[in-house]
């Protein structure tokens, strides 16, 4: 009978095990997961989602922590963003980058950003920008619209690296936040990201 | 027999020691720094990331109006060890901030290092946080490519 039963507990082990197992086999049949979770691919060639999500949510962190925003006359600030130029090897939308980390300071509540004042004269959003100019013509307003207080600009870098088989990619997030009354950078960061390997692989 | 035996087990274990990447440290005596070290509740559903990631203690204090939160761990093994953690945030009505989503980020102990996880609350309306640490050959081993665990990416 405890043979019996330690063959029967032995039989059951790999069962309970599997059940910590995820479901699904990678490559095979698609399937949906999680894009700010550990099963996403980790390419050598390319900046992937979670490369564009960490580097965001580091400068965010070390912008909130360095408390930047709060010396601003008026809160929430109003942000600008400046050009991002890509020095990297690929063709990317620094938008990945810029967009989650206003998401995020828009969420904080310490900035709002400006879509109808842009680098050259571009409004981000065209239609906003005429809106608001056919208001202010219409009510007689003749106050400028609130410029930036703070304005974001940076680059991203590539460097590449290799021992025999083994290749090394780093990707590194410059960002510096400019208070516009003084043209004085309050705060700025860099942030390497660097993957190592032979090959691609999923899951990190 | 016995003696060479011993010797034996002694030169292997000082041969298995020797290949580890143990870390040595040196820090004050007698640090000035007084951290604000909350009382937690920890529930251990893998024993063996408990002892590779062990948390040690949990620092909270503000900077501004966010809630800025440092987690120390440590690792009680002699090898080194990659690991995954995210913090989700919980505000005052116990809801759990949705906007920016959580991240998983990646982590890297050394062998009987300290490290500091640190992260600060993404508003102001945040009173509570949940550090989730997870093994990372337990999604490698299962589910991504290769059948056995593997070192770094």
């Amino acid at each position: 009978m405890k043979t019996r039963l330690a063959l029967l507990s032995l039989a059951a082990l790999p069962v309970i095990f599997s059940g910590c197992a995820s479901s699904g086999t990678p490559g095979r049949d698609a399937r949906y997961v999680d894009s700010e979770g550990t099963q996403t691919i980790v390419s050598l060639d390319k900046i992937n989602i979670q490369d564009w999500s960490n580097a965001a949510d580091q400068m965010v962190q070390s912008m909130l922590l360095s408390g930047v925003l709060d010396r601003a006359p008026t809160q929430p600030a109003v942000l600008g963003i400046g050009r991002i130029t890509n020095k990297t090897t690929q063709q990317v939308d620094t938008d990945y980058l810029t967009k989650k980390i206003r998401v995020a300071l828009n969420q904080s509540g310490k900035v709002v950003t400006t879509t109808t004042y842009g680098l050259g004269n571009y409004a981000e959003d065209e239609l906003a920008r005429q809106t608001m100019e056919i208001q202010k013509f219409e009510n007689n307003d003749t106050s400028t619209q609130p410029l930036p207080f703070f304005t974001l600009s940076g680059k991203l870098l590539e460097d590449r690296a290799s021992a025999g088989k083994t290749n090394q990619v780093t990707y590194t997030f410059q960002l510096s936040l400019t208070q516009t009354n003084n043209g004085l950078a309050v705060w700025e960061d860099e942030k390497n990201i660097t993957k190592q390997g032979q090959r691609n692989a999923v899951g990190w | 027999m016995k003696r060479v035996c011993y010797s034996l087990l002694a030169a292997t274990s000082l041969a298995f020691l020797a290949g580890c990447n143990s870390v040595n440290t040196v820090e004050p005596a007698s640090p000035k720094a007084e951290p604000n070290l909350i009382a937690i509740k920890k529930v251990d559903t893998d024993p063996a990331l408990a002892r590779k990631v062990t948390v040690l203690d949990v620092n909270e204090g503000q900077r501004g109006d966010l809630m800025f939160v440092q987690v120390q761990v440590e690792n009680q093994n002699y090898g080194p060890e990659d690991f995954n953690y995210q913090f989700t945030w919980i505000e005052a009505d116990g809801f759990e901030v949705q906007s920016p989503p959580a991240l998983w980020k990646s982590g890297f102990i050394l062998g009987r290092e300290k490290v500091y996880l640190t992260s600060i609350a993404p508003n102001p309306r945040v009173v509570d946080f949940r550090l989730k640490l997870l093994a990372r050959e337990t999604y490698n081993a299962t589910v991504g490519q290769g059948t056995r665990p593997r070192r770094g990416y």
